[in-house]
């Protein structure tokens, strides 16, 4: 779908189209989803994630400027939510608050189609897991939402310098890695 | 011939100078092995990315699980407006309905304030009984008009409104005057002996 055709759908939902606001989700929850679960490395955290972004998207879409596209903003939104998760997290685990990983675990086990599909899951995250988040976030908008560096710059706040630098050491680490495996 | 992959690493992320890239890229086009060893490279690099499948059925429940939430959020929000409307809405229905029922008055002088309280006055009201108790006398209402003393009015100035101030001098004057007069001389004199004989005189 096109800016203007998705321009137009907000327009529809700021005039109280409901449905053009389902219309948005649909289009782009899948792409929230993975990025939030790239990023968080479960699914229990990356529902919660979307679930956050979906609200915010009705809440705030009024505030949209239509200077860049939806999904710039909405990755925008995914990205700081999954950074204050991460962060959020690290502190859980730092005082071991709670256990939730059998519960997490459960959930996950729920949702793959097939248990191929499942591993072949397990083992990128795995691998992204182990990149530094700066190197995580750039890498997956560069080689799995295949966006350019401006686009990044946008999204990140960061000078694309540093999103260069920090896109190369996460490829040589993945590669790395991935040499490791085999 | 085998290349350092941190140069494709390098031109893979767009790190090299422009010099050194067209460089490389003319390395590309006129050697075919350097050509596949980066298409390798770039092949090995692509290759985590895969197209994660999850269940179908988790994307369909996505939207009405947010429409609950978003509908909670705006419920969560109107209550505690209403928490705040309510009872400010009951206060102020109090005060309008107080203020009806009994007016603050503005243009009442000593005198007359002193002849609605003495009308209003119950004399049967456990208040002005115990008040008078105290001054161990017992009360008709023509004792009363003479033993009013410091006391009840203290207690008179505390129960009107704070606009309302009967001056003790003025308010001695003038109920003398009225109520004296309003009392037949033989009657206040057969009170006053009788006074005069409780208190021993």
């Amino acid at each position: 779908m096109s800016n203007e055709e998705e321009f137009e759908l907000i327009k529809e939902f700021l005039r109280g189209k409901e449905k053009a606001f389902n219309k948005l989700v649909q289009i782009h929850q899948k792409n929230i989803y993975w990025l939030a679960r790239r990023m968080v490395g479960n699914h229990f955290d990356a529902d919660e994630i979307t679930q956050q972004v979906i609200i915010i998207m009705y809440q705030k879409l009024k505030k949209f400027k239509f200077n860049s596209s939806l999904s710039t903003w909405l990755y925008k939104i995914t990205r700081t939510r999954s950074l204050n998760l991460i962060k959020r997290n690290k502190v859980k685990n730092f005082f071991s608050l709670n256990d939730s990983s059998v519960k997490q675990k459960a959930t996950e086990d729920n949702i793959f189609v097939d248990l191929e599909n499942k591993e072949k899951i397990e083992r990128v995250q795995k691998l992204l897991n182990n990149l530094p988040v700066k190197q995580r976030e750039v890498f997956l908008f560069r080689n799995f939402e295949e966006l350019n560096y401006e686009e990044i710059s946008k999204i990140t706040g960061k000078s694309i310098g540093a999103l260069k630098a920090n896109y190369f050491h996460a490829s040589k680490k993945i590669l790395e890695m991935m040499k490791n495996e085999n | 011939m085998k290349i350092n992959e941190d140069l494709f690493l390098k031109y893979n992320s767009d790190l090299l100078p422009e010099n050194e890239k067209m460089e490389f890229e003319k390395l590309l086009t006129k050697n075919p092995e350097i050509d596949e060893q980066f298409n390798a490279f770039k092949t090995k690099l692509n290759s985590i990315k895969i197209d994660g499948k999850i269940d179908e059925r988790y994307f369909n429940s996505l939207l009405p699980k947010v429409r609950e939430k978003i509908d909670n959020k705006i419920k969560k929000k109107t209550v505690p407006k209403l928490a705040y409307a309510l009872p400010l809405l009951v206060l102020i229905s109090y005060l309008v309905f107080n203020y009806t029922n009994n007016p603050v008055p503005n243009n009442i002088s000593k005198e007359d304030n002193f002849t609605e309280l003495y009308n209003n006055v119950d004399l049967t009201n456990s208040y002005l009984s115990d008040l008078f108790l105290t001054e161990s006398i017992s009360l008709t209402e023509d004792k009363l008009v003479l033993n009013l003393g410091s006391d009840f009015l203290k207690d008179i100035n505390n129960l009107q409104a704070p606009e309302i101030i009967i001056d003790e001098g003025a308010f001695e004057e003038n109920f003398y005057n009225n109520y004296v007069n309003y009392f037949p001389e033989d009657e206040l004199n057969k009170v006053y002996t009788e006074l005069h004989s409780s208190n021993n005189l």
